[in-house]
């Protein structure tokens, strides 16, 4: 039984804006990256798996609980770090954790001061005089305060320093080894490549690819960039049956596609040539993910 | 319902603003109170009241409208002014700022997020700040009643110690009978010159001043005893006294209260009835004037003329006319300005006289009347417009729901109850525009009707329903709605 579960989730703002028919699972134990740009309907699915808005159409369920109609028996188990931090003004680091606690029922803040010592937070300023990144420290802490089962995090690193980004990846990799689900959503391929099992790419409030992080690690497709003696050779080389993804003709330079099994072929191949040198070019979940934002806006 | 944690929060991020503007109305409150006097009221109601009947004979010191019957007490003072405006002012500033920061800013500022990621559901939640607007409105007004019934204590001794005036004890002295004795049977007094001297010294006036007083509480009690055997209000009865017709038990009740004979009492009534007919009885000055037949003598009397004659004798005693006009006893007791007055003004000695005698034994009656606190009247006020707020705060807090930003929120949760008051306003001002009342929330709290003895069970009835359904659907719309955390 999948931990979070959004099925055929449909809100339509109008002129193009909100999500359509997205489906996706989160199964117990793993990190789901969930990558896109800003606007691209984040921040919506995450809103519907809290009970803040009512699908227009599919539902969402964690725990197999409906979001929207219990959403408060959920809540016990799940973590929401919010994409936009607003804290209430009055209230000191201290004073807001504490109402958390409140909130939850919580007596032993123990957990929570270790959480702050960890992401080394002072919880003695007001939260009116914090700055981006200490509130998001602050929000950290909150959203892990009860040791939830599942994590709903929204762009999670927005406003931490490289240090703390780092910190915050170690912990998230943590609380996975401790077998939390995890939903993170984030528009950093560096973060996403670090800490999640399994992507989804979302576009314009559409999913576009559903994929596992080892697929992309275990690619076998690989592209060379290779830098030709002269442009002789370089057009003898264009005569053969090489795919090529970009020729650079001023520097001699192209990028050549093949299979893995392919390998010895091509160097037997590129053994006839001038080549003053040859390297990989690493495809990276940066590129993958471009392939879905490009085909529009610029074909190839 | 309501969670003890959210609401603790919410208390400790609103408490300041209650508290500031507790104190500000608080204050308000008791610096009017605190400088509340009955003679000073009484100059400015002759200042004001130079049209219809002489002053002093009918006629509040706001003209006619506020204070009814003449007789200005600190409820009535507070209905007047206090609660028609700055009293009223406050509170709604308190409840639009208040209704919106506790749903629709945190929406906005996205704050609730972290109050609904927790296991507290929408309905507690909103359930919990609508509760928190209620009963920091409630305890505002707590207040605000507390210290006025304090203030009115301190500075006015008016909720309780002395119950007698100094002339009722000092001539319970002289009769060897108790204080309570002579208020009971205030004859007593006038039937014994030497009790009557007594009192007039304890009271500090002229003997004929104060037996007029006398007189004039004795009237007042009729009055009250004739509306409880009419079994009406005392102001039904005094608006329309022709009511009585020909009532025998009306007519024991004045001849042993006055110590007249009935047959006497009943021809006098039918002259009053005659004379009265549709009129009504503006206090209770205006039937001792008639009772004794001294409004022959007064109808003539013009406010200008008298103001003429006011002057000269300012000018002659070497004093301003306004300083005259609260010490009117030295024009009585000074024969030459007297003269001087009543070459001035045209009017002749004896009625001058008989004018200022009934000037000086109102503000007597006033007086007391003034410092006469009414408790229920006060506190009806507070319950008036605590429930008008509770109103109005609906209206706020259902915009507060309903939107999710503060700005649409406050446009309409905030210009609908101004809208409200400003309707009122104008509605009060001008009777051409005096239907606007229809349309507003503020018609329902009437300060003056409260103090004026007339019916507002209704309106308080309807308030306290317009309100709670204006919550309900608040929490109800909140409960559904999207939420863009
Ligand atoms: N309540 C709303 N009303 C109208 N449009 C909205 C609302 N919430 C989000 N949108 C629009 O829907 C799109 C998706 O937004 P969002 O989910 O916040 O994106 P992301 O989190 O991926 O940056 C955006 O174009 C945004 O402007
Ligand atoms: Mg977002």
């Amino acid at each position: 039984m999948s931990i979070i579960e959004v099925k055929g989730l449909t809100k339509d703002f109008g002129r193009g804006r909100g999500v359509f028919d997205v489906s996706f699972a989160v199964e117990k134990g793993e990190v789901f990256g969930f990558l896109g740009p800003n606007g691209a309907g984040k921040t919506t699915t995450i809103r519907h798996l809290m009970g803040f808005s009512q699908p227009q159409v599919g539902e969402t369920r964690i725990l197999s609980k409906d979001c929207w109609g219990q959403h408060h028996q959920i809540k016990n188990h799940v973590g929401y770090l919010p994409g936009e931090i607003s804290l209430p003004d009055h209230l000191t680091g201290a004073g807001f954790i504490k109402q958390m606690a409140d909130f939850r029922k919580i007596k032993d803040l123990s957990y929570a001061n270790e959480l702050t010592k960890r992401f080394v937070l002072d919880t003695s300023i007001k939260l009116k005089r914090m700055s981006l990144g200490t509130k998001r420290k602050l929000a950290i802490v909150t959203a892990f305060l009860h040791d939830p089962d599942v994590l709903l995090l929204d762009e999670p690193t927005g406003g931490l320093d490289p240090l703390m980004q780092d910190n915050f990846i170690q912990f998230v990799k943590e609380e996975k080894k401790r077998g939390k689900t995890i939903l993170l959503s984030s528009h950093i391929f560096s973060e996403v490549d670090a800490t999640c099992d399994r992507i989804a790419i979302i576009k314009e409030g559409k999913l576009v690819s559903t994929f596992s992080a080892n697929e992309l690690k275990h690619n076998t497709r690989k592209e060379w960039k290779v830098e030709f003696a002269n442009r002789e050779e370089m057009e003898r080389f264009l005569q053969k049956d090489f795919e090529i993804s970009l020729a650079k003709k001023e520097a001699n330079q192209l990028h050549i596609v093949f299979h893995d099994k392919d390998t010895n072929a091509f160097l037997t191949e590129l053994s006839n040539y001038k080549v003053n040198f040859f390297s990989e070019i690493k495809f990276t979940l940066e590129d993958y993910f471009m392939k879905f934002y490009r085909k529009e806006d610029e074909p190839c | 319902m309501l969670n003890k944690a959210v609401f603790k929060q919410t208390l400790s991020q609103n408490w300041k603003l209650w508290a500031i503007l507790t104190a500000v109305t608080s204050l308000i409150a008791v610096l009017i109170i605190r400088t509340f006097d009955p003679h000073a009221m009484r100059l400015a109601m002759m200042a004001f009241g130079a049209d219809g009947p002489p002053a002093g004979i009918g006629g509040g010191p706001f003209g006619t409208g506020t204070d009814r019957f003449g007789m200005l007490t600190i409820p009535d003072l507070m209905a007047s002014g206090y609660y028609a405006m700055i009293g009223l002012i406050m509170p709604l500033v308190y409840v639009i700022i208040t209704a919106n920061s506790l749903v629709a800013s945190q929406i906005d500022r996205g704050s609730m997020a972290y109050t609904l990621s927790t296991p507290i559901t929408r309905a507690k939640v909103v359930f919990t700040q609508a509760v928190y607007l209620i009963v920091a409105l409630a305890s505002m007004f707590a207040v605000v009643t507390f210290a006025g019934l304090a203030v009115s204590q301190v500075s006015h001794n008016a909720l309780w110690g002395s119950n007698h005036t100094p002339d009722v004890v000092a001539t319970a002295e002289l009769l060897g009978v108790s204080n309570q004795d002579v208020e009971d049977n205030l004859q007593l007094i006038l039937n014994n010159p030497e009790a009557i001297a007594v009192g007039a010294e304890a009271r500090g006036v002229s003997e004929e001043v104060y037996a007029m007083y006398v007189e004039l509480l004795l009237i007042n009690q009729a009055i009250d005893g004739t509306a409880e055997i009419m079994d009406v209000t005392r102001y039904e009865f005094m608006e329309n006294p022709a009511m009585v017709g020909g009532n025998n038990e009306v007519a024991q009740l004045f001849s042993r209260l006055l110590s007249v004979n009935v047959d006497t009492v009943e021809s006098h009534m039918e002259h009053l009835v005659d004379d009265l007919y549709g009129q009504s009885i503006e206090s209770p000055t205006m039937l001792l004037v008639m009772m004794n037949g001294l409004d022959h003598y007064m109808q003539g009397i013009e406010m200008e003329a008298l103001m003429v004659g006011a002057d000269a004798a300012a000018e002659y005693l070497g004093m301003e006319t306004v300083e005259l006009m609260t010490q009117l006893h030295i024009l009585a007791n000074d024969q030459n300005a007297l003269r001087v007055a009543s070459e001035a003004s045209g009017i002749d000695e004896a009625t001058l006289l008989a004018f200022i005698n009934v000037q000086l034994a109102e503000a007597e009656f006033e007086f007391d009347q003034g410092i006469y606190f009414n408790i229920g009247n006060f506190v009806n006020l507070n319950v008036g417009i605590f429930l008008l707020m509770f109103a109005i705060g609906g209206v706020s807090f259902v915009f507060s729901c309903i939107f999710n930003l503060t700005r649409n929120s406050l446009a309409l949760g905030a210009g609908i109850p101004l809208g409200f008051f400003i309707l009122n306003m104008m509605a009060n001002v001008s009777p051409d525009l005096a239907n606007l009342r229809f349309f507003t929330l503020n018609t329902l709290y009437n300060p003056t009707d409260i103090t004026g003895g007339y019916s507002f069970t209704p309106q308080f009835i309807a308030m306290t329903a317009v309100g709670m359904t204006l919550y309900l659907v608040g929490i109800i719309v909140f409960k559904k709605k999207d939420l863009p955390l």
